[in-house]
């Protein structure tokens, strides 16, 4: 297998864990939180990074069985993100009665961090990457995390009264 | 006062990032089904929670009296010597670790955690203009990085394994 080959299944490896990490996170946060709009924001974001996660592996396999990293990207991009700043917010009685301490303020903190982590992972290897194709998805998923960050920083705001 | 209020801000957003953590490990020990898993992030969350004990002492000393009183923050050293070894996962459970996605990712993000709450104290440390605060954010910053050395090892542990079991699962 060409250097070039064996690179470029190591960053889809790690970008797969990056999607993992996001997904079981998400995926606990909507078990978690008591809110029920709130429960739906978590279960989406948990779907997108599912679907990442899902379209990374395929990626990856269809790389490997090849043996040469060529692959047409639009057919791994078809998908859109489904967590939008304006999907389902937190509900007005959620936002009344949270406290500081609350679970559902932590997951948004938390996720704005494996966000940014996800972002800065991708837009560096985007920029390291020669090869077009990969470097044009790395940019898709950076834009796509980008989404999910906005989502997240609303939703603190939202909940700690500044939106 | 603008001093007070400054230092007031500052250990409000060192409570906000040990609440993360606690909130996160707390989550993890119970979902986890090993043991000893439990036992580790159980440790964590203690830690987490001792230290907000400290900083939420801290906090109502200066929000009260305009000023803090170290004298209080020093009887509470006995929290901070409480800080246990941290066990570490069951080899049964390294055996079966295809099974581990949520501790795997538990492991990661709590990985990133502490390094976002290094930064803080660090941050925080550099930041503080009276010695006793200085100190104790820089106490905090190394206690994290004690969180950071043990989950970094609980993931180097389980983690080759997990990858070649798991084949990407769920994915």
């Amino acid at each position: 297998m060409l250097e070039k080959t064996v690179q470029l299944l190591k960053v889809l490896k790690e970008a797969i864990r990056v999607e993992n990490d996001g997904y079981h996170f998400y995926r606990i946060a909507a078990q978690k939180t008591d809110d029920s709009k709130g429960k739906r924001v978590f279960a989406s974001l948990a779907q997108d990074e599912l679907d990442h996660g899902s379209m990374l592996k395929g990626l990856y396999q269809a790389i490997e069985d090849a043996g040469e990293p060529k692959f047409d990207l639009k057919k791994w991009t078809k998908k859109k993100p489904r967590t939008r700043s304006k999907s389902p917010i937190f509900t007005a009685e959620f936002r009344g009665k949270i406290k500081g301490e609350h679970f559902a303020l932590s997951a948004l903190r938390i996720g704005q961090l494996l966000e940014r982590d996800s972002i800065d992972f991708y837009s560096k290897n985007a920029k390291r990457a020669k090869h077009p194709e990969l470097k044009s998805l790395l940019n898709f998923m950076v834009q796509w995390e980008r989404d999910h960050l906005k989502v997240l920083v609303d939703l603190e705001n939202f909940l700690v009264g500044k939106l | 006062m603008e001093k007070a209020n400054q230092l007031l801000e500052m250990v409000k957003g060192a409570m906000r990032v040990e609440n993360d953590g606690y909130q996160l490990y707390r989550v993890a020990e119970e979902k986890t089904e090993d043991p000893k898993g439990k036992d580790f992030f159980a440790s964590l969350a203690k830690d987490e929670a001792n230290h907000m004990q400290i900083l939420k002492s801290l906090y109502e000393s200066i929000k009260e009296k305009g000023e803090y009183k170290f004298d209080e923050i020093k009887d509470m050293k006995h929290i901070l010597e409480t800080a246990s070894e941290s066990p570490i996962f069951s080899k049964e459970f390294k055996q079966r670790v295809e099974q581990a996605q949520f501790e795997m990712a538990a492991l990661s993000v709590g990985i990133l955690l502490e390094k976002n709450s290094i930064e803080f104290y660090k941050k925080s440390a550099q930041e503080s203009e009276e010695g006793d605060v200085k100190m104790l954010f820089s106490y905090l910053a190394d206690w994290e990085g004690e969180h950071l050395r043990a989950l970094v090892q609980q993931q180097k542990f389980l983690q080759d394994d997990y990858w070649t079991e798991a084949r990407f699962y769920p994915f």
